[in-house]
């Protein structure tokens, strides 16, 4: 709704009832039915918490389809318009013509006749063509990422895993440093032989393997706990919304005014 | 019969029905937001190194910010990219933001609208811009390290981007002083793998609680510098700015929730555990 407010302001010269529009969206009117509309449907999906009904599934059904209309138009609008139509048919830009109005470009057909293929998978007989579109796809990318995957991100936490051979050398009296650059060293080590099937737990290998389980285990512990954590933020998020955005911004500040005689 | 009252108590507590619990639940959350309790707010080294990177570097400076979540992690990230973004406005530093999920532009746009309420003289095109969504995640990250304007030829709000004077000393990533990213998914990787590493920007990141445990081992490995970590993330950052606010404000009640959850799940275990020894006492006495 931001979004169509903010276009429609953008709009220099706007006829009276694009102005009507214009301040019909920004205005508290659509702020207020906005509000209540969100209000009801939060209601409707805390309902599910008391039993399973009928408006729980409306409202999940809404936001499914909501969710995913959304998504097309906002695809469509942003890229599909701008990158490809109006690359391929440049005369179609509102600004053609202008320096900022898009011009031909051809090459565009490419990452299109690709893109179509993946559509092709609907049509049988020709679902194969897909396939080198994803080809394409996971080729590209793998090339991209492979390398920096390797000097990015797993080689610099190899280094920090290994932090325990510095320290040792080096750090001397800074004991707590020594300790977590230990615990992470065993901790590490320990979690990847317990993923080393090619020997068997038993012995030595059995005794590190469990050391591997219990890291896990803390390490299964902490990501839960921050899951409450974030699950809670939530519920915090709409108990907010539904007391300070409805209950009082809608319904007590109005009755206020209204009883006031404002 | 004494033995069958205790048995009974003990079996009917660990049968409580969740419509009890979820009920406590809404009351530990709602009872705090009307009357704030005031517990206090401990700062974390992370959050702190995140506060001190933005405060120390000299005015003008460049900062990156990319805000990776939608609507569903809003009451998480969005609190703590007020506090940075009003951080950011505040010590005058140039900003360009992107977004690489789909529905979160609506949320930086209205984030934007609301730091500029408090400093009205933070302008579009001269202080910050805001590159929008564009289709494509580590794409979109490796075009905005070769420049922004070929990137996003037109800012969110459809102004071309080639002519922003923001964009004169600031048109890739490589031109950043510092980073930060707002994460609620994987993207963060790939801005740490070409901030870091590709481009030598220091990296500093704001991620939701489930996301976090994910992204420490790149603070311990020093890829990022700082971590802001959910909503009590948010909650130091807005203490750290001296402007407590909407993050704040929750701390009471996710703190409350916390306090229930742990006695009932401390309870819960102890009454299990009373309800087996009870039970093989039984078994026992049978024999």
């Amino acid at each position: 709704m931001l979004n169509l407010a903010i276009l429609l302001q953008a709009e220099s010269h706007l006829l009276p009832w694009q102005q009507s529009m214009a301040d019909f969206f920004t205005g508290d009117t659509m702020v207020s039915i906005g509000t209540w509309i969100a209000a009801g449907l939060t209601l409707v999906m805390f309902s599910f918490i008391y039993k399973d009904n009928a408006l729980f599934r409306l409202g999940e059904h809404l936001y499914l389809g909501i969710s995913a209309g959304y998504l097309m138009s906002l695809y469509f609008f942003n890229n599909m318009k701008p990158v490809f139509i109006y690359q391929l048919l440049p005369w179609l830009d509102p600004k053609f013509g202008t320096p900022e109005g898009s011009t031909l470009n051809l090459w565009v057909l490419i990452p299109g006749v690709l893109g179509f293929f993946i559509l092709l998978r609907l049509v049988p007989g020709l679902g194969w063509l897909s396939r080198t579109t994803f080809a394409f796809y996971i080729g590209g990318f793998t090339g991209i990422s492979l390398s920096k995957v390797f000097s990015g991100l797993l080689l610099p936490q190899f280094y920090a895993t290994i932090d325990v051979i510095p320290y040792m050398v080096t750090s001397g009296p800074d004991f707590v440093k020594l300790l977590n650059a230990l615990v992470l060293f065993v901790g590490a080590l320990s979690v990847l032989v317990y993923f080393f099937f090619s020997v068997e737990h038993r012995g030595f290998v059995g005794g590190v393997a469990r050391i591997g389980v219990y890291t896990l285990m803390v390490a299964f512990g902490a990501t839960f706990g921050y899951t409450i954590m974030a699950r809670v933020s939530l519920l915090i998020g709409r108990m907010q919304f539904l007391m300070f955005d409805w209950i009082n911004a809608e319904i007590i500040q109005r009755l206020a005014v209204i009883f006031r005689g404002g | 019969m004494e033995n069958e009252a205790k048995r009974n108590f003990l079996e009917l507590f660990l049968l409580l029905d969740r419509r009890i619990i979820y009920t406590l639940v809404a009351l530990a959350v709602a009872i705090p937001l009307i009357w704030p309790i005031g517990l206090p707010i401990r700062i974390t080294p992370e959050v702190q190194s995140v506060f001190d990177k933005i405060e120390n570097l000299p005015e003008g400076s460049n900062i990156m910010m990319s805000a990776d979540f939608d609507p569903a992690s809003q009451p998480e990230l969005y609190p703590m990219m007020k506090a940075v973004m009003r951080h950011i406005a505040r010590k005058k530093h140039k900003l360009a933001i992107t977004v690489l999920w789909p529905n979160g532009p609506n949320l930086v746009a209205q984030c934007i609208e609301e730091v500029k309420e408090e400093y009205p003289n933070w302008r579009s095109g001269d202080d910050f811009v805001f590159l929008g969504y564009q289709v494509g995640g580590t794409i979109v990250i490796i075009g905005v390290g070769n420049s922004f304007v070929e990137t996003f030829p037109k800012d969110y709000y459809g102004n071309a981007t080639s002519t922003m004077p923001v964009i004169k000393n600031f048109n890739r990533l490589g031109q950043a002083d510092y980073m930060i990213m707002f994460e609620a998914g994987n993207s963060g990787d790939w801005w740490i793998v070409y901030g870091t590493e590709v481009h030598d920007v220091e990296v500093g990141g704001g991620v939701t609680a489930v996301v976090a445990p994910q992204y420490y081992p790149y603070l311990q490995a020093k890829q990022l510098n700082g971590i802001i970590g959910g909503l009590k993330g948010a909650a130091e950052y807005e203490m750290l700015m001296e402007h407590p606010d909407m993050a704040v404000a929750a701390m009471d009640s996710q703190s409350m929730v916390h306090a229930l959850l742990f006695v009932a799940i401390v309870l819960a275990n102890i009454f299990a555990f009373a309800l087996a020894i009870q039970k093989r006492n039984a078994a026992r006495r049978e024999k």
